[in-house]
Formats: structure tokens, C-alpha cells, sequence
């Protein structure tokens, strides 16, 4: 995977859900179980994604460098050995910084206009 | 709990295996998790989570696998941009073959497999009466359809219809149109309402009523502009004023002329009496849930007892049903399967022939394959890969061949509809869409199962050592090869077979002895109106002067008048000889004047022609042709005896005054039927009749002349159905000519296509041998040995393939002997013709792949490789 900066414009905009599944990933490594939880509790239960479409989420971003699949994280010691570990790459933070940072201006631009509070 | 994740395991199993090899272990962890915290919230929490990841799988494989063949594509999209000239090759073959194959069936789905244009039109049937001594289908008689309506349980409607020509006159020149007379109920059976107005009452039936017309739609919006106002409004139709009462709907039509005007079938109280006069088709339809079987029996039991109850006319006469749409179509039908069939070996032709090329080329992309397998691409990915190719290939052909088809349907309408039935109907509907897709789809897999069962086979050591698909399985792709090309000789012979077939008996009725000479005749037709015209003599009187009148216009050499004209309808007529009382001969019956059989060539054997002398209150004479004379008085002299006629007046004692020679009148492939030629003035001078001419120049350039005379006894007379005698036998031969030249075109398309089958097979061949050709030169072998070597490969396989051909032909001979005239369909002749031809073409195609063979220079040869 190519991290120019072109590469990742290129994947912009993220959708909602994929923005979803790196912001969970923010804290560090997690497993599809936690990521859908995530999802749901920060979303307010408006995001609930099934397990097929969370995994089709995470494939695609997976195949696109943003994730990479991790051994099971040192930290973690009580564990299933089944759980499939995924965490942001640094390609991946930077997609994410660039994400935030396009809803960020969008955001400063609607403040301007008094669009929303500040 | 264990049992659930073990079903969601299962449905992992929709996944492509790439995602469930990676993901699978985590998603059946995450979903055991999210089981067990739904199993703590209640029952119901369980079933809906079950329900949402079940749905979740479904969608997500679904979308997965479509964008796995979507990728499957592409690959081969860019494979065969890199190869174009074998997909152009590849693809126009395939799209010649479904196109042939889209272009027929959709004439067959128009034709046979749409149902009528009617309402409910399953239940329509279409009755006659059956004269059962002689198996003759007849229309009823006026009587027998008065009971018919009456008695007949099961039907829910009985009318009458009855196809004639009508003169329309004001604005513009006086014009015929094909009429149709119907009886009351006839627009409600078929259940399509009239689009204005309303259709036909019972009183206007009777004779005497007030005289009204429905019009076509067409004729409404072109010779009336479309206006609403006609309604209740006048206009002259034959000389009698009618009211409009109707403009039927935009698309409706009925029989095989497209009538524009429609009239009341009047009966006369003559008509209501005459039980023996058979000249009404009826049609019927079915009351609801009536089958067909049990209302046909009803039908035999009415008319059984008719025949007890008026044996005089009605005894040996039977009364017998048949659906409408076999009645409309039934002729049609064989021929068109036929074609249909034709077409689909032209297919199977194409298919070999598409297997053969991607077979050699599978072979040399043998590394290819070999380092895809090996670096561990699946033997069904590879499989995949392949039918992939190959239905890529068939779609694009099958889109090429369905604008093929498109323009070969119009075309085939524009010149074969007349021969048609229903041919307006033919064109590309959802039904002819679903068959190609379908046609598309086989001719895919089976142009892609053959090279794949191969290419699979293959031996990865030694394709990657050698750099071609070689080896252990070279003997076996070899036979199929062969197998290939033997298949496309032998479909392909069958079908020049029928070909030839088809053009032989064509030949055989385009040399047919018609019995006259066409050479320079015109001919047109005149009829009078019965209101003008009213009684025998002046009809009679008329076309006498007529025929005077064309004689004396400088450019015409003789001239005529007969009431039917060879090679359309005629009347029959039931004779009895005077002594020979049992006897009932059924003949053909013509009036005519003086002169016809000098204008039309037809040789008098003996006695004499009809005279201007033979008037009403003469002796009644006639002239009959020689199979009357021979059938009915053999071995006696004709001339001079008497037949009796049973006429429309009374019994006609008819005295025979003159025999002349046969004509096929009837048909070019019809046997001459005994026919009678009466004097036109005598008994019951017919309506209509055709002019005959014999002219000096150009027959046609004497219309505007001749037409000029018929106005200048009557402006309001049209003279209609102008053509040439020629043009009449030729269009005679219509039907026949078209079949021959689809099923030539289709034959010779599949001749060309195998001879490439054969062509390419050889090339390759002679490609792969170059090394040991070279050899075989270098080692002193001669060119024209080596010549024989490759045209002897070549020519075996072409000689079982028309071992099996003919062996195929003569088991098909019975599909094809209905259409045939004068030739069996196994005729020897026919079947060796073919044979050589093929041999002739296949020659051809294996001398220029061996003649590469034989100028192989050996020191080139060795150093290949």
C-alpha cells in the first residue's frame, strides 16, 4: 500500500460507518465484538451494524491499508483465541486525520455562518 | 446455542472463500458473543438477531460474489483486448449464430407462439362442415348456421364471416378494398369492442334492412381524415349508400387481408332455403370451462341430427371444429420449425467452431494457466476463468446478433410477410429477449465447457518446462479437435441437404408445364355492383361490350374474360352425368367469353370454344379440360355429351362442346382438378370477372389504356388486382422461393463456418508439426507427400462427417418431405450433389494450410523452438 497523500484524498469521504470503526480503533487493537459496541454506545444506537456488514466494513478498509490485523495485544491477557485483532495503521491515522480535518472545515465554515453555536 | 453458531457457520459458506478463509473465525466469535448477550435479554432478542445476521450475510456475500464475477470479467475483458482478432473472430461468429437463431425465433413467437390478438382467444374455435364422402371442408350453408346458432349449447358465440371487395367511390378515383361480410355477434365473440360507433344488429341480417357499414380503422383516419362526424353519415359502398355505424379499434384486423370495410352478412330469403349451398366459415367460441373435446361433440351430435331430420342435403355431411389459432397459423407451423431447426445447427456449427479457437487458444496460453496454478490459483478459479472468457464472448456476440436480428427481422417481414400469417405481430418482445439471453447463455457454456474440461487437465511440469500446453493430455485435446470438426461437416451437410433439397423441387416447379402461356398477358378485374347491375343480362351484356371495347385498343392482341383467373379461386360445382345416376362428380367451374383460350395459349383437343352465339336462350354448352374428359368419359369422345348441373336457377342440362388441354390451375404444385368452362351469358353471368389480355409490347404500358375503357362504360368502376400473367406465377411460387432462400442462406452460412472449422484445425496443426515436417523434408520426403500427409488428415475427418451427415439427413428426411415437389427426400441425386460439394469446399480448405506444409523450409523447422 502506497501512503502518498494523493492515495489517501482519494479515499475520502469515509462513510459514516468506516469513520465509526477507526474511531474505535483510536484507543488501540480491538475485535469485531468491541468495535460493534463501540459503534452502537458512541452513535447513540443509531449505528448497529450486523455482524456481516461490520466485517464487510472491516475488509474493505483492511484491503485498503487503513487496518491491519494484529496478533493477540500483549496487554490483553485474559482472552479467546479466536478473536481477530485489528488496529489503525499509519496510513490509516492519517485517512482519518484528513477525514476529520475535511469535517472540521466544514464544520468552522457552518460556524461562520451561524449555522450552528459555536 | 452451539447449534446457532454452527448455522451461522454454515452460512458463511455464501462467502467467497478469500473472505471466510481471512474473516470467518472472527465473525463466528463476534456472533457468539452478540448470542450471548441477546440470549440474556430474552427469547425475542435472539430470533431478531438471527433474523438481521442472517439478512446480513445474504446481502454482503451477494454483493461479494457479484463483484468476484465483475472482477472474473474484467480480467478477461483486458485478456481479450490483447487478443483482438481471435474476440472479433470469435464474436462475430457467435453473433451470426444467435442472431439466425434470434431472427427466426422471433417470426416463431410472433407467428405460432403468441396467443391471438383476441379476447380469451384459447376458447375461439373456427367450424366447417365436412363432406365426409369426399373429406372436403366447406363453410355452412345458411340453414346449417341458423341451426348451429340456435342449438349449440356450449358455445357461447356462433357468427359467420365472409371475405369479399368492395368498391368505395367519391373523393378521388373509385377504389377495391378487402371487405369482410360478418353476421351479427361477429366484433362481440372476438371481444374487442369497436373503438367508435357500435357493431352490427340481428334485423340488419335480413335482407331489405337499412343498409350500414363499420370501417377499418385505417381507411377512418386515411380516406376520412380521422373524422368523428362520419358516424351516421353516408357513403356509396358497390353503388349502395350505407350509413357508418362503426370504426373498429386501431390494431384490430381479422383473416389474412386486413379488411377496411366491414358489412353485415344479409341473408336473402333464398339463402334461408338453401341448405346445400356451403359458403360461410363460421366461428365459434367456447362457453366458459367447455372444453374443446366435449363442444366438438356436441358440434357431431347437431349435426347428425340435421342429417336425419333433411337427409336431401344434409346426409354424409359432418360438422367438425378446430382451434383458431391452428386454423390461422396451422400451415405455417412446419415450415418455421423447420427454419428454427436450421438455425440451431447453424448455432451448434458456430459453437464448434468457437471451441476449436479458444482450444488452441487455452493451448497457447498453457504457461499461462500454468503459472496461475501454480502459484495457487484454484483448479475451479481456472475453470472459472475460462467459462468466464467464453460467455464474455457469447454476450458480446449475443448483442451483436440481436441487432443483427433486429434488422433481420424487418427485412425478413418486408419480403416473406405476405406469406405470413400474422406477421404484423413479429417483432423483439420480452419473450424473444428471454431466448437469447438463454441462446447467449448455452452457446457460452458450451463454447466454454470444452476448452475448460481441457485446459484443466493440465500437466503443470510439463507445461512449465515445455512453455505449451503439451503432454499427457495432447492425444486427447487432439480427438476433440477432430470430434469438433466432424460434428461441424456433418450438421453442416444436413443442412445443405435440405437445402438442396428445396432448391431441386424448386427447380421442378418453376419448370412445371402451367398448361398456358403467361408470355405478354396482363391481367385485371371488374366487378359490378349488384344494384346497378341487376339482372343476368346486363351483367353479361356489360362484360361482352367490355371485352370489345379492350380488343379494339391498338397494342392488344386478344382478349377475354373468365370469372377466375389460374392459379387463384374458383368455384366448384357438383355434376352428374345423365344415366350414371349414383355418380356425383365435384368439378371446378369457370365462366368465361369467346377467345380465352387463344389469349392464354391453351390448346383446343377437340370440338370448339364457347361462341358469341352461346347466349342466355341458347342450348347451355360448355368446355371442359382433359382430365374431365378422361376421368369421366374414358375412352369416349367428351364432345357431345351431356352433364347435368344443379344450378343456382334450376338443373342445367350442360351439352360438352369442346375439350382443351390441362392447366395447373389451382397451384403450381396442385394436381389438375376437372374442370368445367361455361359461356358467360349463360346460366347466372358471374359479378366479377378478370380480364385476361394479350398484348404486343410491354403489358403493363396498356393499363392506363385499358383502365380508360372501363371508365368509359362506367366511371365508377375500378379496374383492381392489375398484374401480369407473369408476375401471377411468380408470386405462385412465393412461399417456396423464400423458404429456399432462408434455408440456402442458413446452409451456406454453416458450409462457410464448418470449412473454417476445417481450415483452422489444419493451420493449427500444421503450426504445431512444423518441426516434424521440417524433418520429413530434410530427411528427402517430396512436397507433394507432404501436401498429401496434411489434405489426407484433413479430408478423413471431413469424410466421417459426411458419413454421419448423410446418416443424420436420411433420419431427418421426414421433417422435410412436406415441403418437397417432385423429390424424394433421400433423393440419391440431391445426397451425392452435396456430398461432392462439401468435398469440393473442404478441399479447399485443407489445400492452403498444406501447401504452408509442403514450402516448410527444414532449417527454419529445426531451429523452431
Amino acid at each position: 500500500m502506497s501512503n502518498r497523500r494523493s492515495d489517501a484524498e482519494e479515499l475520502l469521504p469515509l462513510s459514516d460507518l468506516s469513520f465509526h470503526i477507526l474511531l474505535a480503533l483510536g484507543a488501540g487493537a480491538s475485535h469485531g465484538y468491541a468495535i460493534g459496541k463501540d459503534i452502537e454506545r458512541r452513535s447513540g444506537g443509531r449505528l448497529s451494524p450486523a455482524t456481516g456488514s461490520l466485517y464487510q466494513a472491516l475488509r474493505r478498509l483492511h484491503r485498503d491499508g487503513l487496518i491491519e490485523e494484529v496478533t493477540r495485544p500483549r496487554h490483553i491477557i485474559v482472552d479467546d483465541a479466536r478473536r481477530q485483532y485489528f488496529r489503525l495503521t499509519p496510513f490509516g491515522r492519517r485517512v482519518f486525520a484528513l477525514e476529520a480535518g475535511r469535517l472540521e472545515a466544514l464544520l468552522s465554515a457552518a460556524r461562520e455562518l451561524r449555522l450552528v453555536e459555536a | 446455542m452451539a447449534d446457532l453458531t454452527r448455522l451461522y457457520r454454515h452460512w458463511l459458506g455464501w462467502y467467497t472463500r478469500s473472505f471466510r478463509d481471512v474473516y470467518g473465525p472472527g465473525m463466528i466469535q463476534t456472533f457468539g458473543e452478540r448470542l450471548t448477550e441477546a440470549r440474556d435479554a430474552g427469547k425475542g432478542r435472539v430470533v431478531a438477531l438471527v433474523m438481521r445476521e442472517l439478512l446480513s450475510v445474504v446481502i454482503t456475500a451477494t454483493l461479494q460474489r457479484t463483484a468476484a464475477v465483475a472482477q472474473d470479467v474484467r480480467y478477461t475483458v483486458r485478456s481479450l483486448r490483447r487478443n483482438p482478432g481471435f474476440a472479433a473472430v470469435a464474436a462475430i461468429t457467435l453473433a451470426l449464430g444467435i442472431g439466425a437463431n434470434t431472427a427466426i425465433f422471433s417470426v416463431v413467437n410472433g407467428v405460432l407462439l403468441r396467443p391471438l390478438p383476441y379476447e380469451d382467444p384459447g376458447r375461439l374455435i373456427r367450424i366447417s362442415e365436412v363432406d365426409t364422402r369426399r373429406g372436403w371442408e366447406m363453410g355452412f350453408s345458411p340453414p346449417n348456421f341458423e341451426s348451429l346458432r340456435e342449438e349449440a349449447t356450449l358455445l357461447e358465440d356462433v357468427a359467420a364471416y365472409r371475405p369479399t371487395s368492395v368498391t368505395l367511390i367519391g373523393q378521388g378515383d373509385p377504389e377495391r378494398l378487402a371487405a369482410m361480410r360478418v353476421s351479427t355477434r361477429f366484433f362481440e365473440l372476438l371481444g374487442t369492442p369497436l373503438q367508435l360507433g357500435r357493431s352490427f344488429l340481428s334485423e340488419e341480417e335480413l335482407a331489405g334492412a337499412e343498409p350500414v357499414v363499420v370501417l377499418s380503422h385505417g381507411l377512418w383516419l386515411g380516406r376520412f381524415g380521422g373524422d368523428r362526424d362520419i358516424l351516421g353519415q353516408t357513403i356509396i359502398v358497390s353503388d349502395v349508400p350505407r350509413t357508418v355505424v362503426g370504426i373498429t379499434a386501431p390494431t384490430f384486423t381479422f383473416g389474412s387481408e386486413t379488411p377496411e370495410v366491414w358489412l353485415p352478412q344479409e341473408f336473402s330469403v333464398r339463402d334461408v332455403s338453401l341448405r346445400g349451398r356451403h359458403f360461410l366459415p363460421v366461428l365459434g367460441r367456447l362457453g366458459p370451462g367447455v372444453e374443446f373435446g366435449v363442444a366438438s361433440e356436441e358440434l357431431q351430435a347437431l349435426a347428425s341430427g340435421l342429417a336425419e331430420t333433411y337427409p336431401e342435403t344434409n346426409k354424409n355431411w359432418r360438422w367438425a371444429a378446430v382451434s383458431l389459432h391452428r386454423e390461422t397459423v396451422g400451415g405455417a407451423q412446419k415450415p418455421l420449425l423447420l427454419l428454427l431447426g436450421a438455425v440451431g445447427f447453424v448455432l451448434l456449427v458456430a459453437c464448434a467452431n468457437v471451441a476449436n479457437l479458444s482450444l488452441a487458444r487455452a493451448e497457447s496460453r498453457g504457461r499461462e494457466m500454468a503459472v496461475r496454478a501454480a502459484i495457487g490459483a484454484g483448479r475451479t478459479r481456472l475453470l472459472r476463468q475460462l467459462l468466464t472468457e467464453s460467455i464474455v464472448l457469447a454476450v458480446i456476440g449475443g448483442a451483436l446478433g440481436l441487432g443483427l436480428a433486429y434488422a433481420g427481422t424487418k427485412i425478413l417481414v418486408s419480403s416473406i410477410g405476405s406469406q405470413l400469417p400474422r406477421a404484423a405481430e413479429v417483432g423483439v418482445d420480452w419473450h424473444v429477449l428471454a431466448f437469447t439471453t438463454l441462446v447467449t447463455l448455452l452457446a457460452g457454456l458450451l463454447v466454454g465447457l470444452v476448452p475448460a474440461t481441457q485446459g484443466i487437465r493440465l500437466d503443470l511440469l510439463s507445461a512449465l518446462k515445455e512453455g505449451g500446453l503439451k503432454g499427457l493430455a495432447e492425444f486427447g485435446r487432439r480427438r476433440l479437435r477432430g470430434t469438433l470438426v466432424v460434428a461441424e461437416v456433418a450438421l453442416s451437410l444436413m443442412l445443405v441437404i435440405g437445402a438442396g433439397l428445396l432448391l431441386n423441387s424448386f427447380w421442378r416447379l418453376v419448370n412445371v408445364d402451367l398448361g398456358f402461356s403467361q408470355e405478354s398477358v396482363l391481367t385485371g378485374r371488374v366487378s359490378l355492383p349488384a344494384s346497378k347491375y341487376e339482372t343476368p343480362e346486363q351483367r353479361a351484356a356489360f362484360f361482352t361490350e367490355l371485352v370489345d371495347a379492350v380488343e379494339r385498343l391498338p397494342g392488344v392482341e386478344s382478349v377475354a374474360a373468365i370469372e377466375g383467373l389460374p392459379l387463384a379461386w374458383f368455384h366448384g360445382a357438383m355434376l352428374t352425368v345423365p344415366g350414371r345416376d349414383d355418380e356425383e362428380y365435384l368439378l371446378q367451374r369457370r365462366h368465361l367469353t369467346p377467345g380465352y383460350f387463344r389469349t392464354m395459349g391453351i390448346p383446343l383437343l377437340a370440338g370448339r370454344d364457347v361462341r358469341e352465339t352461346d347466349q342466355a336462350e341458347t342450348p347451355r354448352v360448355m368446355v371442359v379440360n382433359e382430365t374431365l374428359a378422361r376421368r369421366i368419359f374414358p375412352g369416349e369422345n367428351a364432345v357431345g355429351k351431356h352433364m347435368a348441373w344443379d344450378g343456382p336457377n334450376q338443373v342445367e342440362d350442360l351439352e360438352i362442346v369442346g375439350v382443351v388441354g390441362d392447366v395447373r390451375a389451382f397451384g403450381l404444385d396442385a394436381d389438375v382438378e376437372p374442370t368445367i368452362y361455361l359461356a358467360s351469358p349463360q346460366v347466372q353471368p358471374p359479378e366479377s370477372m378478370g380480364l385476361v389480355m394479350k398484348t404486343a409490347g410491354d403489358p403493363l404500358s396498356m393499363v392506363r389504356d385499358v383502365r380508360q375503357a372501363v371508365w368509359t362504360l362506367d366511371g365508377d368502376l375500378p379496374l383492381y388486382e392489375v398484374a401480369t400473367m407473369d408476375k401471377l406465377v411468380s408470386d405462385a411460387l412465393g412461399p417456396k422461393r423464400t423458404w429456399l432462400v432462408l434455408l440456402g442462406s442458413f446452409a451456406t452460412l454453416a458450409l462457410l463456418l464448418a470449412a473454417v472449422g476445417v481450415y483452422g484445425v489444419l493451420s493449427y496443426s500444421v503450426s504445431q508439426r512444423t518441426q516434424e515436417l521440417g524433418i520429413r523434408i530434410a530427411m528427402g520426403a517430396r512436397r507433394g507427400s507432404v501436401l498429401g500427409l496434411v489434405v489426407r488428415q484433413g479430408m478423413t475427418l471431413v469424410l466421417i462427417g459426411i458419413v454421419l451427415g448423410t446418416a443424420g439427413a436420411v433420419g431427418l428426411s421426414r421433417v422435410i418431405a412436406g415441403q418437397l415437389y417432385g423429390v424424394s427426400a433421400t433423393d440419391p441425386a440431391t445426397f451425392g450433389a452435396v456430398a461432392l460439394l462439401i468435398v469440393a469446399v473442404a478441399l479447399v480448405a485443407c489445400y492452403l494450410p498444406a501447401r504452408r506444409a509442403a514450402v516448410v523450409d527444414p532449417t527454419e523447422a529445426l531451429r523452431y523452438e
